[in-house]
């Protein structure tokens, strides 16, 4: 579905990302993990686009296309989604408006009617009950006023609406509680199809005892150091992240 | 960003045109006979002769306000016609002698005249240049008693209830654009709505400049006795012109015991051009008396276009227990100059007053908000709230805010809060990765912004006013 | 419609101005008296400023017009040991005393200044720091905007001068104490005039009060300079503690550059009628201001602020926060605004200001401007007039406290969010004690605890 070849991207100058190679297939669920500052964030911006990274080197093929060459909203119209690590809050504009906007395009660019109000609310309802949303959420301005597990039950809801080919998870757990990570969990689960796949951007082992990944892959410095299956998060979650380090300073 | 900005802002004034259309117009210039003249096309009573020229005097020692926040060129009020009229051969007994011409402008306007094609609920007085043109179901609002006349036709037929009430908000000398007025206005609108009558449908008056080099200078008059409800609608366009045309407007509403008045303004006058050739000068007096107690009275305005905005609709909180509101969106974009705001001028005990200002400054727009809050000595256990927030869309354009607040009692209490922002790249990008085009997501971010005035609109404007405000910001986001 | 004072009432201040070149003043150097003739006939062709103009709607200076102010020459006599009672209480301090705008250096102790700091008065000053008198003394305001300026600056003499030469930290507060006194039984005018400048990477403390040796109805009109070179940390606590008969004007005025960073607070319970212009220039990328005062009037006091930010580089952060209580039939006025230039992108700007109304007869007049010429900024602004908090004083009601002690706590509490904003906890400290003596003389002891200081 997607194939990231010697991917290279700096903020301000600064080099982040310096030669990311990684291949997701239809179906696949990855998890990167990796400690702080290591480029898990860039990397997932990068793939939808956010201006403020350049990248300096590398391609990135999604399903024949190349995804670089994609404005932000292509590449959503594509199929590709980004649940925010930290969604943007938009004052008075309510949350059905917006998704109804961006669910709207996205059809239109698939050649697919679009819905009237009646329709998507149906759709939105449905969608709702995925996240256990209260439907009072619906009105409310984008995000604004949500509290932390709120914005993120919110980016999944937006999700379960959009259906993406490729859904990226950007530290989808942190600031969640037990029961709210729980339900976001199970609503990424109820959206998995042998079409679709999932990319669990993570700095915990704990996210993926609820979404189970078929690849760990260990992100350390804007490099992918390690690969594994699902063994390897259990590995990093009981001796931290040195012990890579460790790998690497005998393998260097 | 900023490209897609300036592609979208190219779009044109699409209310632009002019209509061909014999009018009688009467030559340039101010003077004493020229205040007759008016009066005397009008077969007007000699007491609002005499009220005109009162005001005509007055305004001859007045200087034009040099406070506002606006540049603009000298006015020259001798190069201008106090006069424009279609020509009727008659008076008009029934819609249907309305020069098709004109019905064919507004419908063109897409203000239909001809009440079979009117949305139930919404009645229509038209303007054209300085004259009422017509005006919608009459009848309709007659069995009710409530008048609703062009102001021409309520000086002869009601001449009681405007001597009782012309100059009662806004007197004929209270300020220089207002002593103008007062000496030239030609026609407006009139309403009045009796003891105790929920009028049945929104009052709307359409106000078209056409004729070039004239000046329009129209009132309107609403009063609301005890009791009684109105929700009017003011809308206005004009022709793309490159000269500057001036437009001196007053409004006077009047609610009594019990009564509401709300008034709604989408002002859409041709703005000049992106280099700030031509437009409406506009210089409004809107003022409303909340007479008796428990009255309420508010403004909701959406100003989009001008090339120079001069306008503080506000309220007199004279009843105990009485209501002011003021909701505003104010979009400046290319060499727009905006100066507007409120006046709640709290008296009567227990007053309460909401202010709600949303400036929007795009292109070399200059946005100012001016406000006045004033608590009096007896509006004890008074309240106001105001909240005034800017976005600047660009670093060529400015936000300015003046309030002032003024408080002589310790029961009372007033707060303020003002913010200025922009709209942030996480928004917009967050908006694309959901599938929304930077076009839409702009628009999207900008009503989103405005969304706490829009909704106090009545619903048919709100949604005019959506779309006007994506029109007049069209290429200026970058 | 208003009297029209001027011009002629300005002869007086012109014979007193020739009273005061004969008096020595003409003794200063020759570009000295250049400015000082200049600002004479900008106040003689302007006058004292009328209600008509818009930065005087609030405050009618009529009476001050009308009186007949004199120029006193030379130090008077002040009561024993008033000095001493004005002094911070448990701080070791520099100080230097002006009486009627001459120093006193009796009163004074500048012992054990070092590394080349200097305190002193701007007339020795002219002698032994030439050249930065000259390239600060009145660079930064201007006195052709505002009359009382004008008129301090063509009256320049004498006033504090200090100069914090680079990266030094004087370590005590420098405490500049003006006192004000009768001579003669005259309404006595001092135009004071100081001028810190304090270098790279110094940093300093300065105090900065006002007092009358008795009720007096003197007029006090001063202009302080601050210049805060780069990163440079200077923190400025004025209290103005003066006659309620008196007259009290200052325009101070802080030019900042970059990363340095600067805290102003003023006090002002004193004078019929008070005014504190203060203006703050960014010029510098990365600089830090707080602005921040506390009024406190009562009987038919007017106290009036007129701060003005200008935000001309960009990150800059500014906070202003301005409180006020007014009692009996006494005024306030508060006029903030702040201008942020086209360049000044990713300025932080925060004012604020609120009055808490303890009197009907009490009028507040506040306008909070903000003007705005730059995109990404985040600026807001609030003002806040009201009673006292009827929940919070039912709430301490109900724990057994005295409808007045409530008021009073409330009221204490009200100007401490104020006085918190001070840095130095001695300087903090020396403040919330006048504030509570201050409102224990209008709230009576019994309402007032002490001070708990955290």
């Amino acid at each position: 579905m997607i194939e990231i070849k010697n991917l290279h991207a700096s903020v301000n100058g600064k080099e982040i990302l310096k030669g990311i190679n990684l291949k997701v297939n239809a179906g696949e669920v990855h998890a990167i993990m990796g400690p702080n500052g290591s480029g898990k964030s860039t990397l997932a911006q990068v793939l939808s686009g956010h201006p403020a990274y350049t990248v300096t080197q590398g391609e990135v093929i999604f399903e024949g296309q190349n995804l670089l060459e994609l404005e932000p909203e292509k590449r959503a119209h594509a199929g590709v989604f980004l649940a925010f690590q930290y969604p943007v809050e938009i004052p008075g504009v309510s949350n059905s408006y917006f998704l109804k906007a961006g669910l709207n395009e996205i059809r239109k660019s698939r050649g697919e009617e679009e819905l009237d109000s009646m329709q998507f609310l149906k759709m939105l309802k449905v969608k709702m009950k995925v996240v256990e949303m209260d439907p009072s959420f619906i009105h409310r301005p984008v995000n604004e006023g949500f509290s932390g597990g709120e914005k993120k039950r919110n980016e999944i809801l937006q999700m379960a609406v959009i259906e993406p080919k490729l859904a990226i998870l950007d530290e989808t757990d942190s600031g969640l509680d037990i029961d709210a990570l729980k339900i976001v969990s199970s609503g990424v689960n109820k959206l998995k199809t042998p079409q679709n796949a999932t990319i669990v951007v993570t700095h915990y082992q704990r996210l993926l005892n609820y979404i189970v990944p078929d690849f760990v892959h260990v992100l350390v410095n804007g490099r992918i150091v390690k690969s594994g299956g699902k063994e390897l998060a259990m590995e990093l979650e009981a001796n931290g992240y040195d012990f890579i380090r460790e790998e690497m300073l005998q393998a260097s | 960003m900023s490209e897609t900005i300036e592609e979208l802002v190219s779009q044109e004034y699409k209310y632009g045109f002019t209509t061909d259309i014999e009018s009688e117009t009467i030559a340039p210039g101010l003077s004493e006979d020229v205040v007759r003249i008016i009066s005397k096309k009008k077969n007007e009573p000699e007491w609002l002769t005499e009220w005109r020229l009162k005001a005509f005097r007055m305004w001859q020692t007045m200087e034009e306000p040099r406070w506002p926040n606006l540049k603009y060129a000298k006015i020259n009020y001798q190069s201008i016609s106090y006069y424009s009229a279609p020509k009727q051969a008659k008076k008009l007994n029934s819609l249907d002698e309305v020069d098709p011409i004109l019905l064919e402008t507004y419908e063109k306007l897409g203000i239909s005249l001809t009440e079979q094609k009117r949305l139930n609920g919404v009645a229509v007085d038209a303007v054209f240049d300085s004259v009422s043109v017509a005006t919608t179901f009459k009848e309709t609002l007659k069995e009710k008693g409530i008048i609703f006349c062009s102001f021409s036709d309520a000086v002869k037929d009601h001449p009681d209830l405007i001597k009782k009430y012309l100059g009662s908000v806004v007197p004929s000398t209270d300020n220089y654009f207002a002593a103008l007025n007062s000496a030239v206005f030609s026609d407006g609108s009139f309403v009045f709505i009796p003891k105790g009558v929920r009028c049945p449908m929104e009052l709307s008056t359409y106000f078209r400049i056409n004729a070039s080099n004239t000046g329009q200078f129209e009132r309107t008059l609403i009063v609301a006795e005890e009791g009684a409800y109105v929700s009017y609608l003011e809308g206005c366009t004009a022709p793309m012109r490159d000269e500057n045309q001036l437009h001196a407007a007053v409004v006077e509403l009047v609610a009594l015991d019990n009564a509401e008045v709300k008034y709604s303004t989408v002002q859409n006058w041709y703005a000049g051009d992106k280099d700030g050739k031509g437009g409406i000068y506009n210089f409004v007096t809107k003022r409303g008396k909340c007479q008796g107690v428990n009255s309420k009275i508010s403004w909701t305005q959406v100003e989009t276009g001008s090339a120079i905005t001069w306008k503080y609709p506000s309220v007199i909180l004279q009843g105990d227990n009485s209501i002011g509101e003021f909701y505003s969106v104010a979009v400046v974009n290319n060499r727009q100059d905006a100066d507007t705001g409120t006046k709640m001028l709290h008296i009567g005990k227990n007053t309460r007053s909401t202010i709600v200002s949303k400036g929007i400054s795009a292109g070399r727009g200059n946005n100012t908000y001016r406000g006045l809050v004033s608590i009096g000595k007896n509006a004890v256990n008074s309240r106001n709230y105001t909240q005034c927030d800017s976005m600047l869309i660009g670093n060529k354009c400015s936000a300015n805010t003046f309030p002032y607040i003024e408080v002589k009692n310790s029961s009372s209490s007033v707060e303020h809060e003002a913010s200025t922002s922009k709209i942030g790249e996480d928004q917009i990008f967050y908006c694309k990765q959901r599938g929304i085009n930077t076009e839409n997501a702009i628009s999207m971010i900008i009503n989103g912004f405005a969304k706490e005035v829009f909704k106090n609109l009545p619903m048919e404007f709100a949604v005019e006013a959506q779309k006007l405000l994506g029109i007049s910001l069209e290429g200026s986001v970058g | 419609m208003e009297e029209k004072i001027m011009p002629n009432k300005n002869d007086h201040y012109v014979s007193e101005f020739q009273a005061f070149q004969q008096n020595g003043a003409s003794k200063s150097p020759a570009w000295v008296n250049d400015v000082r003739t200049l600002a004479l006939s900008v106040f003689t062709e302007r006058g004292f400023p009328t209600t008509k103009e818009e930065d005087w709607k609030y405050t009618n200076v009529s009476a001050i017009a009308k009186s007949p102010f004199t120029y006193s020459s030379g130090t008077s006599g002040i009561p024993a040991g008033l000095v001493e009672s004005l002094l911070i209480k448990n701080l070791d301090q520099y100080v230097i005393v002006f009486i009627n705008g001459h120093v006193s250096k009796e009163h004074s102790n500048l012992e054990g200044l070092a590394d080349g700091a200097v305190v002193k008065n701007l007339i020795e000053a002219y002698a032994t720091h030439t050249d930065i008198v000259k390239e600060h003394l009145a660079k930064y305001v201007p006195f052709n905007k505002n009359p009382f300026t004008a008129l301090n600056t063509a009256f320049i003499n004498d006033g504090a001068f200090i100069h914090i030469p680079a990266h030094v930290e004087v370590a005590k507060p420098i405490h500049l104490l003006f006192i004000s006194t009768q001579k003669e039984g005259k309404q006595i005018a001092s135009h004071i005039r100081n001028l810190i400048v304090v270098e790279e990477g110094a940093k300093v403390n300065i105090a900065h009060s006002f007092h009358s040796a008795q009720a007096n109805s003197n007029l006090t009109n001063v202009v302080t300079e601050v210049v805060a070179k780069k990163n440079s940390t200077v923190e400025i606590v004025k209290v103005q503690c003066e006659s309620v008969l008196s007259y009290h004007f200052e325009n101070l005025h802080v030019h900042q550059f970059h990363e340095s960073c600067v805290h102003v607070f003023s006090l002002a319970v004193g004078g019929a009628i008070a005014r504190n212009d203060m203006s703050v220039i960014i010029d510098g990328e990365s600089t830090e201001c707080n602005l921040n005062g506390l009024y406190i009037t009562s009987g038919e006091q007017l106290i009036d602020h007129h701060t003005f930010m200008h935000h001309i580089h960009p990150n800059c952060p500014s906070h202003e926060l301005f409180k006020g209580i007014l009692m009996d039939k006494s005024r306030a006025v508060f006029n903030g605004k702040v201008y942020v230039e086209p360049e000044a992108q990713k300025t932080d700007s925060k004012q604020t200001n609120r009055n808490l109304l303890l009197s009907d007869d009490a009028v507040v007049d506040t306008k909070p401007e903000l003007e705005i010429f730059a995109d990404d900024v985040k600026c807001t602004h609030g003002a806040a007039v009201g009673g006292m908090n009827e929940t919070h004083s039912f709430y301490l009601k109900t724990r057994g406290i005295t409808e007045g002690s409530a008021r009073g706590i409330l009221t204490v509490g009200f100007a401490a969010e104020a006085t918190q904003k001070i840095v130095h906890p001695e300087l903090r400290h020396h403040v919330d004690v006048i504030v509570v003596d201050h409102l224990r003389t209008k709230f009576g002891t019994a309402n007032l605890p002490d001070i708990v200081h955290a």
